[in-house]
Protein backbone atom coordinates (compact mmCIF):
# COMPACT_ATOMS: atom_id res chain seq x y z
CA UNK A 1 0.00 0.00 0.00
CA UNK A 2 1.39 3.35 -0.99
CA UNK A 3 1.97 5.89 1.75
CA UNK A 4 -0.44 8.46 0.36
CA UNK A 5 -3.34 6.03 0.75
CA UNK A 6 -2.62 5.17 4.37
CA UNK A 7 -4.88 7.95 5.60
CA UNK A 8 -7.74 5.66 4.51
CA UNK A 9 -6.76 3.26 7.28
CA UNK A 10 -7.34 6.03 9.82
CA UNK A 11 -10.62 6.92 8.14
CA UNK A 12 -11.69 3.27 8.41
CA UNK A 13 -10.79 3.17 12.11
CA UNK A 14 -12.70 6.38 12.86
CA UNK A 15 -15.72 5.13 10.91
CA UNK A 16 -15.80 1.88 12.88
CA UNK A 17 -15.59 3.82 16.17
CA UNK A 18 -18.46 6.10 15.15
CA UNK A 19 -20.67 3.22 14.04
CA UNK A 20 -19.83 1.37 17.25
CA UNK A 21 -20.79 4.33 19.42
CA UNK A 22 -24.04 4.77 17.48
CA UNK A 23 -24.96 1.09 17.91
CA UNK A 24 -24.18 1.40 21.62
CA UNK A 25 -26.42 4.47 21.94
CA UNK A 26 -29.28 2.60 20.27
CA UNK A 27 -28.75 -0.27 22.74
CA UNK A 28 -28.90 2.18 25.67
CA UNK A 29 -32.14 3.59 24.26
CA UNK A 30 -33.66 0.11 24.06
CA UNK A 31 -32.85 -0.34 27.75
CA UNK A 32 -34.53 2.98 28.55
CA UNK A 33 -37.62 1.97 26.57
CA UNK A 34 -37.88 -1.22 28.64
CA UNK A 35 -37.55 0.75 31.90
CA UNK A 36 -40.21 3.21 30.74
CA UNK A 37 -42.54 0.30 29.95
CA UNK A 38 -42.03 -1.06 33.47
CA UNK A 39 -42.85 2.36 34.94
CA UNK A 40 -46.04 2.51 32.85
CA UNK A 41 -47.00 -0.96 34.13
CA UNK A 42 -46.47 -0.01 37.76
CA UNK A 43 -48.54 3.15 37.27
CA UNK A 44 -51.55 1.17 36.10
CA UNK B 1 -37.79 2.96 14.75
CA UNK B 2 -39.88 5.46 12.79
CA UNK B 3 -39.01 8.25 15.22
CA UNK B 4 -35.32 7.45 15.01
CA UNK B 5 -34.62 8.32 11.38
CA UNK B 6 -32.84 11.53 12.36
CA UNK B 7 -30.43 9.62 14.58
CA UNK B 8 -29.42 7.39 11.69
CA UNK B 9 -29.19 10.48 9.48
CA UNK B 10 -26.93 12.11 12.05
CA UNK B 11 -24.55 9.12 12.00
CA UNK B 12 -24.57 9.04 8.20
CA UNK B 13 -23.74 12.76 8.04
CA UNK B 14 -20.92 12.31 10.56
CA UNK B 15 -19.58 9.29 8.65
CA UNK B 16 -19.58 11.45 5.54
CA UNK B 17 -17.77 14.18 7.48
CA UNK B 18 -15.13 11.75 8.76
CA UNK B 19 -14.52 10.14 5.36
CA UNK B 20 -14.53 13.26 3.18
CA UNK B 21 -13.12 15.44 5.94
CA UNK B 22 -9.81 13.65 5.55
CA UNK B 23 -9.91 13.25 1.80
CA UNK B 24 -11.28 16.56 0.50
CA UNK B 25 -8.76 18.93 -1.11
CA UNK B 26 -8.33 21.94 1.13
CA UNK B 27 -7.06 25.36 0.09
CA UNK B 28 -3.54 26.42 1.00
CA UNK B 29 -3.46 28.29 4.27
CA UNK B 30 -0.96 29.11 6.97
CA UNK B 31 -2.41 26.42 9.23
CA UNK B 32 -2.00 23.55 6.73
CA UNK B 33 -3.91 20.33 7.27
CA UNK B 34 -5.14 21.46 10.68
CA UNK B 35 -7.73 23.42 8.72
CA UNK B 36 -9.60 20.08 8.66
CA UNK B 37 -10.29 20.58 12.38
CA UNK B 38 -13.07 22.88 11.31
CA UNK B 39 -15.25 19.82 10.55
CA UNK B 40 -14.95 18.51 14.10
CA UNK B 41 -13.91 21.26 16.53
CA UNK B 42 -16.44 23.81 15.26
CA UNK B 43 -19.06 21.05 15.33
CA UNK B 44 -18.68 20.89 19.12
CA UNK B 45 -19.67 24.56 19.41
CA UNK B 46 -22.68 24.15 17.19
CA UNK B 47 -23.71 21.07 19.16
CA UNK B 48 -23.43 23.17 22.32
CA UNK B 49 -25.41 26.04 20.81
CA UNK B 50 -28.08 23.58 19.66
CA UNK B 51 -28.69 21.99 23.06
CA UNK B 52 -28.39 25.32 24.87
CA UNK B 53 -31.12 26.63 22.55
CA UNK B 54 -33.25 23.62 23.47
CA UNK B 55 -32.64 24.50 27.12
CA UNK B 56 -33.60 28.12 26.46
CA UNK B 57 -36.87 27.05 24.80
CA UNK B 58 -37.67 24.69 27.67
CA UNK B 59 -37.02 27.43 30.24
CA UNK B 60 -39.43 29.71 28.36
CA UNK B 61 -42.00 26.90 28.25
CA UNK B 62 -41.58 26.29 31.96
CA UNK B 63 -42.23 29.93 32.78
CA UNK B 64 -45.37 29.99 30.65
CA UNK B 65 -46.83 26.59 31.63
CA UNK B 66 -45.13 25.55 34.85
CA UNK B 67 -44.57 21.95 33.72
CA UNK B 68 -41.71 20.43 35.76
CA UNK B 69 -40.70 18.30 32.77
CA UNK B 70 -39.54 21.48 31.00
CA UNK B 71 -37.40 22.34 34.02
CA UNK B 72 -35.87 18.87 33.96
CA UNK B 73 -35.14 19.08 30.26
CA UNK B 74 -33.62 22.57 30.53
CA UNK B 75 -31.33 21.32 33.29
CA UNK B 76 -30.23 18.33 31.21
CA UNK B 77 -29.65 20.62 28.21
CA UNK B 78 -27.20 22.69 30.21
CA UNK B 79 -25.36 19.55 31.35
CA UNK B 80 -25.06 18.22 27.79
CA UNK B 81 -24.17 21.69 26.47
CA UNK B 82 -21.39 22.13 29.01
CA UNK B 83 -20.04 18.71 28.01
CA UNK B 84 -19.83 19.67 24.33
CA UNK B 85 -18.47 23.09 25.27
CA UNK B 86 -15.65 21.47 27.24
CA UNK B 87 -14.90 19.22 24.27
CA UNK B 88 -14.77 22.37 22.11
CA UNK B 89 -12.33 24.04 24.51
CA UNK B 90 -10.11 20.97 24.85
CA UNK B 91 -9.96 20.30 21.09
CA UNK B 92 -9.25 23.99 20.55
CA UNK B 93 -6.42 23.91 23.09
CA UNK B 94 -4.80 20.91 21.41
CA UNK B 95 -4.93 22.73 18.11
CA UNK B 96 -3.69 26.03 19.61
CA UNK B 97 -0.69 24.33 21.23
CA UNK B 98 0.52 23.24 17.79
CA UNK B 99 -0.54 26.37 15.90
CA UNK B 100 0.13 29.24 18.28
CA UNK B 101 2.63 27.46 20.53
CA UNK B 102 0.41 27.86 23.59
CA UNK B 103 -2.90 26.27 24.56
CA UNK B 104 -4.52 29.52 25.68
CA UNK B 105 -3.81 32.70 23.73
CA UNK B 106 -6.16 35.14 25.49
CA UNK B 107 -8.00 35.56 22.24
CA UNK B 108 -11.56 37.01 22.28
CA UNK B 109 -12.92 33.72 20.90
CA UNK B 110 -11.35 31.68 23.66
CA UNK B 111 -12.19 34.04 26.49
CA UNK B 112 -15.76 34.42 25.26
CA UNK B 113 -16.21 30.65 25.22
CA UNK B 114 -14.71 30.36 28.70
CA UNK B 115 -16.95 33.09 30.12
CA UNK B 116 -20.06 31.44 28.64
CA UNK B 117 -19.11 28.10 30.16
CA UNK B 118 -18.60 29.77 33.56
CA UNK B 119 -22.06 31.34 33.26
CA UNK B 120 -23.50 27.85 32.80
CA UNK B 121 -21.46 26.46 35.68
CA UNK B 122 -23.10 29.15 37.79
CA UNK B 123 -26.49 27.87 36.59
CA UNK B 124 -25.68 24.40 37.92
CA UNK B 125 -24.43 25.81 41.24
CA UNK B 126 -27.51 28.04 41.51
CA UNK B 127 -29.74 24.98 41.12
CA UNK B 128 -27.94 23.04 43.79
CA UNK B 129 -28.31 25.98 46.20
CA UNK B 130 -32.13 26.11 46.16
CA UNK B 131 -33.76 23.19 47.96
CA UNK B 132 -37.39 24.09 47.18
CA UNK B 133 -38.31 22.46 43.85
CA UNK B 134 -40.79 25.04 42.56
CA UNK B 135 -38.59 27.95 43.46
CA UNK B 136 -35.50 26.28 42.01
CA UNK B 137 -37.31 25.64 38.74
CA UNK B 138 -38.54 29.23 38.43
CA UNK B 139 -35.28 30.95 39.43
CA UNK B 140 -33.14 28.72 37.22
CA UNK B 141 -35.49 29.14 34.25
CA UNK B 142 -35.12 32.93 34.44
CA UNK B 143 -31.36 32.58 34.86
CA UNK B 144 -31.10 30.16 31.92
CA UNK B 145 -32.84 32.63 29.60
CA UNK B 146 -30.26 35.29 30.49
CA UNK B 147 -27.45 32.73 30.19
CA UNK B 148 -28.44 31.90 26.62
CA UNK B 149 -28.41 35.57 25.66
CA UNK B 150 -24.94 35.92 27.21
CA UNK B 151 -23.80 32.82 25.29
CA UNK B 152 -24.93 34.33 21.98
CA UNK B 153 -23.22 37.63 22.80
CA UNK B 154 -19.92 36.07 23.91
CA UNK B 155 -19.64 33.33 21.30
CA UNK B 156 -21.59 34.80 18.40
CA UNK B 157 -21.25 38.58 18.50
CA UNK B 158 -18.22 39.87 20.45
CA UNK B 159 -15.61 37.70 18.63
CA UNK B 160 -16.85 39.11 15.32
CA UNK B 161 -16.53 42.70 16.51
CA UNK B 162 -12.97 42.17 17.67
CA UNK B 163 -10.12 43.27 15.41
CA UNK B 164 -7.53 41.72 17.64
CA UNK B 165 -7.93 38.00 17.12
CA UNK B 166 -5.73 35.12 16.01
CA UNK B 167 -8.58 32.73 15.48
CA UNK B 168 -8.98 31.46 11.87
CA UNK B 169 -11.77 32.87 9.78
CA UNK B 170 -12.00 36.19 11.58
CA UNK B 171 -12.57 39.47 9.86
CA UNK B 172 -14.88 38.26 7.10
CA UNK B 173 -18.19 37.44 8.67
CA UNK B 174 -18.55 34.25 10.63
CA UNK B 175 -15.60 33.62 12.95
CA UNK B 176 -15.40 29.96 12.03
CA UNK B 177 -16.14 29.82 8.32
CA UNK B 178 -13.60 32.15 6.72
CA UNK B 179 -10.79 30.03 5.25
CA UNK B 180 -13.05 27.52 3.59
CA UNK B 181 -13.66 27.15 -0.12
CA UNK B 182 -16.77 25.69 -1.74
CA UNK B 183 -15.41 22.12 -1.63
CA UNK B 184 -14.90 22.30 2.12
CA UNK B 185 -18.35 23.69 2.69
CA UNK B 186 -19.82 20.53 1.15
CA UNK B 187 -18.29 18.70 4.10
CA UNK B 188 -18.65 21.43 6.72
CA UNK B 189 -22.40 22.06 6.64
CA UNK B 190 -23.45 18.38 6.71
CA UNK B 191 -20.95 17.87 9.55
CA UNK B 192 -22.54 20.70 11.55
CA UNK B 193 -26.03 19.25 11.07
CA UNK B 194 -24.70 15.82 12.08
CA UNK B 195 -23.10 17.15 15.28
CA UNK B 196 -26.19 19.18 16.20
CA UNK B 197 -28.42 16.11 15.81
CA UNK B 198 -25.96 13.90 17.72
CA UNK B 199 -26.04 16.27 20.70
CA UNK B 200 -29.85 16.30 20.63
CA UNK B 201 -29.72 12.51 20.70
CA UNK B 202 -27.46 12.55 23.75
CA UNK B 203 -29.82 15.06 25.37
CA UNK B 204 -32.80 12.79 24.69
CA UNK B 205 -31.07 9.84 26.36
CA UNK B 206 -30.10 11.95 29.38
CA UNK B 207 -33.62 13.36 29.71
CA UNK B 208 -35.29 9.94 29.52
CA UNK B 209 -32.98 8.42 32.11
CA UNK B 210 -33.46 11.43 34.41
CA UNK B 211 -37.26 11.04 34.19
CA UNK B 212 -36.85 7.40 35.21
CA UNK B 213 -34.56 8.41 38.07
CA UNK B 214 -37.08 10.97 39.35
CA UNK B 215 -39.82 8.34 39.24
CA UNK B 216 -37.72 5.94 41.32
CA UNK B 217 -36.84 8.65 43.82
CA UNK B 218 -40.51 9.53 44.24
CA UNK B 219 -41.32 5.85 44.85
CA UNK B 220 -38.62 5.64 47.48
CA UNK B 221 -40.01 8.69 49.27
CA UNK B 222 -43.46 7.13 49.42
CA UNK B 223 -42.28 3.81 50.87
Amino acid sequence: MEDQYKIYVVVAVLSIILIGIAAYMFAIERKLTKLEARIDDSNN
Amino acid sequence: MKNNWWKILSILLLLYAIIYGFIVEIPDSNIGDTLRNVFYHVGMWFAMLGVMFTGFVNSLKFLSKGDMYNDLKANQSVLVGVFFGLLGIITGMVWAEFTWGEPWANDPHLNGAAVSLLVYFAYLILRSAIPDEEKRARVSAVYNIFAFVILIVFVGILPRLSNDTLHPGSGDGNPAFGDMDAQMRYVFYPALIGWIMLSQWVLQIRTRSKVIEEFIEEKELNL
